[in-house]
């Protein structure tokens, strides 16, 4: 009986996640029709795009570890109804450190040097992410406001950083030179083209799931986001506990920060935050900060965004038609759930 | 030096309009409950929709400014149908509607005007000389001499706070905003309110947003925005929630804000870099300090059901 009940609310579920993707996709057509394009031809960029050679999966993995990561740092503060939106400058601030090892430490050998790199990208993720904390913490500054203030001061950062001594004269655009090949993630196959990124993408939601619903501070970070003041009750430090979340998301965006330099730019460079943090706000809030759920939305919406550049290639659609279209699947799929629970 | 001083404060006034637009947009929409988070990407959309309007009506900057309040409000009616008639989370829907408002803002640049070599300008904002009043030292320059859509923000900015405190609707609009629940039981609809205080705000906003265009750029980027929609968040908090010290604490976030350019001009020894991060160090010491005392109103991000037991 229970068993069964946990089955329904389990279809209930999907069914909501099924009728926001085709209304999501339905008004991909309807504006696909609109800007006189073959809406067919569309829809086949659109999903097909990410799959079929090795050239596109690796096109794929390059845009899913860092939206997987991002969307990750978003997510665990979110079990404690916290908005990490600052993890585009912890992940700035990740790629930072990452530079910052790499030229102040350049003769390591690679075996001290990934390893290296990759704790110090995290350590300057959470470092960011340890102002908008103290804030809460101390003075319950609202974190939205506090750590978004954060990400435009990374972007300043970053400026800096890449025009500074560490420079690449000749590119065009602000942007360091490569940083010693020591530091370079490990390459585990080169067609499609996979480095360590990939594996440490994957574990990180693993673990924090493991973390979230099996361990004991994960119980109480989910007890203190259901019912704040019932936890306290029970012994639980939730004043503590939410501070400490946007640090954890910190770090995770920060390693995403780090593993960017690399394992894919090579150098830092101004901008190579791309739209992730947008992407990255979606996808957690599609899969209600659930971090298995979270592997499955990042991978739609990255099948949905390199099938947008593909259309944007092949048949001259705006890139910004899928943006609005990520969008509005987050919003379709609030209303499907709304009218799911009022039927029930 | 003194020129230099007059001229600082001539540009600060100028660059205050979106900030005091944007902070009594959040001002009108909070005093009814309803938190606006979107308007980094609602003052992006309402920017594009300003200067592809005003670009396609051969200038009309009327029009242009009116198609950007349409936009704003447009936002503020979807926001207050997930929040008020769907009860979904304000955050969540805001954050939403901010990326969706990012996409439809370049979107529709992208297809009116596509990628040209030479982006199209439109008109900007001339400064309005006040007869008399332009002529006083020192004052007449920063305050008699600025471009209408000021004199606009200052004139709403006195208007919401008579609004709100001076007549029967403005009180009934900020008992919705304390406490829906008492509200209702003494026979206002709290839908109602909230729904006229979105897209009032929503509205708002979009003016906020079309200025932008309107004054700095005469043509539409991406960055346009560049972090006003989180700073008249600040704001608000920084004025309480009241017209008039919103008003004038835009005064402060726009001076942070020439400050930094200024800084560049006066070949200071600092990077240009952190010179340009001013504002938004000045707005986390702001809102630290605000926030040790600051008062919201009680119902602020809170959906109201009638049906429900806790409050």
């Amino acid at each position: 009986m229970n068993k069964d009940k946990k089955g329904d609310k389990l279809a209930a579920q999907v069914a909501t996640y099924l009728i926001g993707v085709a209304a999501a996709l339905a008004a991909a057509g309807v504006m696909l029709g609109l800007l006189g394009k073959n809406v067919a031809e569309g829809y086949s960029l659109l999903l097909t795009a990410s799959f079929g050679s090795a050239t596109n999966l690796s096109l794929f993995t390059i845009k899913f570890v860092p939206l997987l990561l991002m969307s990750l740092a978003f997510a665990i503060p979110l079990t404690l109804k916290k908005y990490n939106v600052g993890n585009e400058g912890q992940f700035l601030l990740g790629a930072v450190g990452a530079v910052t090892v790499a030229f102040m430490l350049s003769s390591l050998p690679a075996l001290a040097a990934i390893p290296l790199l990759l704790i110090a990208s995290a350590a300057f993720g959470a470092f960011w992410a340890l102002f908008p904390a103290l804030m809460l913490y101390k003075f319950r500054v609202n974190e939205i406001v506090s750590t978004i203030l954060m990400n435009f001061i990374s972007f300043y950062l970053v400026l800096y950083v890449a025009t500074g001594p560490w420079r690449d004269p000749f590119a065009g655009h602000p942007e360091t030179q490569a940083i010693p090949s020591a530091f370079d993630l490990p390459v585990l196959l080169t067609n499609p083209a996979i480095n360590l990124g990939l594996v440490i993408a994957v574990l990180a939601p693993l673990a924090s799931y493991y973390y979230i619903f099996r361990s004991v501070q994960g119980f109480e970070l989910r007890a203190s986001g259901a019912n704040e003041r019932a936890a306290l009750v029970f012994g639980v430090n939730s004043n503590l506990l939410a501070p400490m979340s946007l640090v954890i998301g910190g770090a995770i965006a920060g390693l995403a920060g780090g593993m960017e330099v690399a394992g894919l730019q090579l150098r830092l460079v101004d901008g190579m935050q791309s739209n992730y943090a947008a992407l990255s706000i979606i996808i957690a809030l599609i899969a209600y900060g659930n971090p298995l759920g979270v592997i499955v939305s990042a991978i739609f919406i990255t099948v949905i965004e390199l099938g947008g550049s593909a259309m944007n290639a092949v048949m001259g659609v705006p890139v910004e038609l899928v943006y609005v279209i990520e969008a509005l699947l987050l919003l379709f799929i609030l209303m499907a759930n709304v009218f799911e629970r009022r039927r029930r | 030096m003194t020129d230099l001083v007059t001229d600082f404060f001539r540009v600060a006034v100028a660059v205050s309009v979106p900030y005091i637009l944007g902070g009594q947009a959040m001002t009108i929409s909070g005093r009814s409950g309803i938190f606006l988070v979107f308007n980094e990407g609602v003052m992006l959309a309402s920017a594009s929709a300003t200067f592809l309007a005003t670009f396609l009506s051969g200038g009309n900057i009327i029009i242009g400014l009116l198609a950007g309040a349409a936009m704003g409000g447009f936002f503020g009616l979807v926001m207050g149908y997930f929040s008020i008639t769907l009860k979904q989370n304000q955050f969540v829907v805001g954050l939403a509607l901010l990326v969706a408002a990012v996409g439809i803002a370049n979107f529709m640049y992208s297809v009116f005007i596509g990628v040209v070599i030479k982006p199209p300008q439109i008109p900007t904002l001339l400064p309005v000389h006040i007869p008399l009043l332009s002529d006083i030292p020192y004052l007449g320059p920063v305050l008699f001499s600025q471009n209408l859509m000021f004199y606009f923000a200052v004139i709403l900015s006195i208007l919401v706070w008579a609004f709100l405190y001076r007549t029967r609707y403005g009180l009934n609009f900020r008992s919705v905003g304390e406490n829906p629940r008492v509200a209702d039981s003494l026979g206002i609809n709290v839908s109602l309110t909230r729904y006229a205080g979105a897209v009032a705000g929503g509205i708002v906003m979009g003016i906020a947003g079309g200025y932008l265009p309107l004054y700095f750029t005469g043509t539409y980027t991406p960055s346009l925005v560049n972090g006003r929609g989180w700073i008249v968040i600040a704001l608000t908090l920084f004025g309480r929630w009241n017209p008039i010290p919103v008003m004038l604490g835009a005064l402060l976030f726009a001076a942070a804000e020439v400050f930094g350019i200024y800084g560049q001009i006066l070949n200071l020894p600092v990077p240009s870099q952190f010179l340009l991060m001013i504002p938004f160090i000045v707005t986390l010491a702001i809102l630290v300090q605000t926030y040790r005392k600051t008062e919201l109103p009680e119902g602020l991000a809170k959906n109201y059901d009638r049906e429900s037991a806790e409050d």
